[in-house]
């Protein structure tokens, strides 16, 4: 397949520019990147955060979506969103049902940091505890249920 | 033992990895049945792990001799001709299992269509070497017509010296090096005017985006147009649709049916690769 020289090329782009507020933190293989995103407007949610998104890419990556959650690694929270979960698992359409090839992850990090701009809710998801302590760490194993449109 | 269980025996071998058994019990399946084109193929890829290319060459030979439309036997064929260095018989192969793959739905056209792309870029490197040495050659030999040139003027020189020994104090030495000089002049500006015609060589070597597909970022080479518009490389976008029946940038319904050949861009694509496939394949 293509992941390896896709994911390269990805990485020569990002290595030239990349959108403000996006940073790269490591990507040393083509199996596992991180990536820092903070918000840039004044939500004082996110105010002076740094948050890390730890993207997993399989073998069939891009045709596949990659396995994007927030991770607390380097004194990094998880962030307070309705559709973050504490564990880090994140309910976003395009990296599930809406997902497509020719997203990457650039446009994945600009998707989750808008949705963090847009937010105004200090809370979890419904249910936060039940999942977080039913252990699923794989977003992909979760039928989420895409009903709020709003956030 | 039948042919039949021949072959599943060395269908075992060749999945513990022993090659040779493996290719003992094709060879005793093919003496006893030798129209069947899979015991071909089978034994094909098994010599393909001995590198036993000509041998790959001649099985995929035969069982695309008893079924033309054999994907395996043009793949490998191409394959093993990429291996012995001769490209533009592996690009036939190679454009024929192409279509074949498309037309049967292989889950391996990705890996066929970069068959086709290794074997443009093998016959692209032998085409710019030849091309280099021819170049180099007709530089080497205005450069030699330079240097005789310069002898011959010095010859005459020290002809005219033994003619007329006493012909006033000319300082023979100093003329011969003005003479040497200019010639080495003459060359360095030879190799200029060769550096300059070639300019190729300096330009900066990107694939335009035009030409790339927005899936797999490579060059595209056998490239559709979908109901919007946009080109997709043929195997890239049947990979997404396997999965998918939406277009990948608008996420409206896209069937594999709804596909159009994008001849234009294909010919683009082919011309630039034709050009610069020695690098652009990997770009």
């Amino acid at each position: 397949m293509f992941a390896q020289k896709r994911l390269g090329k990805e990485l020569s782009n990002i290595h030239k520019s990349l959108p403000p507020g996006i940073s790269i933190a490591s990507a040393s293989d083509f199996s596992n990147w991180k990536m820092d995103i903070q918000v840039l407007d004044t939500n004082p949610l996110y105010a002076d955060q740094i948050y890390r998104l730890n993207f997993k890419f399989s073998g069939s990556y891009p045709i596949e979506a990659p396995e994007v959650t927030f991770i607390k690694e380097d004194g990094r929270d998880i962030p307070m969103h309705p559709h973050i979960y504490s564990n880090g698992v994140i309910c976003l359409d395009l990296l599930g049902t809406n997902w497509s090839p020719v997203q990457n992850v650039e446009s994945v990090c600009m998707s989750i940091q808008s949705m963090l701009t847009s937010n105004t809710k200090n809370e979890r998801p419904p249910g936060d505890d039940t999942f977080v302590r039913s252990g699923y760490r794989s977003p992909r194993n979760i039928n989420f249920v895409y009903d709020d449109n709003t956030v | 033992m039948s042919a039949e269980e021949l072959k599943q025996a060395g269908n075992k071998f060749f999945q513990n990895g022993d090659w040779l058994s493996a290719d003992k019990k094709y060879s005793q399946a093919i003496a006893i049945d030798s129209t069947n084109y899979t015991l071909f193929t089978n034994r094909a890829l098994v010599r393909m792990k001995l590198l036993r290319y000509e041998d790959v060459i001649n099985d995929c030979m035969s069982a695309i001799n008893l079924n033309r439309d054999a994907m395996k036997g043009h793949y490998m064929a191409a394959q093993a001709l990429i291996q012995l260095s001769r490209p533009s018989e592996a690009l036939g192969f190679a454009y024929t299992a192409y279509q074949l793959a498309i037309a049967q739905h292989s889950k391996s056209a990705t890996d066929v269509a970069n068959v086709v792309l290794e074997a443009k870029k093998q016959r692209w490197k032998k085409l710019e070497r030849n091309r280099i040495d021819k170049d180099n050659s007709m530089l080497n030999q205005m450069k030699e017509l330079v240097k005789r040139d310069s002898e011959r003027k010095i010859l005459d020189l020290r002809e005219q010296q033994w003619d007329s020994p006493n012909a006033g104090d000319r300082d023979l030495e100093s003329e011969i090096a003005v003479i040497r000089e200019d010639a080495r002049v003459q060359m360095d500006e030879l190799e200029n005017v060769f550096a300059r015609a070639d300019p190729q060589r300096y330009k900066p070597r990107e694939v335009p985006d035009y030409l790339m597909d927005s899936i797999s970022f490579s060059i595209m080479t056998d490239p559709v147009v979908t109901k919007n518009g946009h080109s997709y490389d043929r195997s890239v976008i049947m990979d997404h649709l396997r999965r998918s029946n939406t277009d990948p940038l608008t996420r409206e319904p896209l069937s594999v049916s709804d596909l159009r050949p994008n001849l234009a861009l294909k010919q683009v694509c082919a011309e630039f690769l034709e050009e610069n496939a020695g690098w652009a394949v990997d770009y």
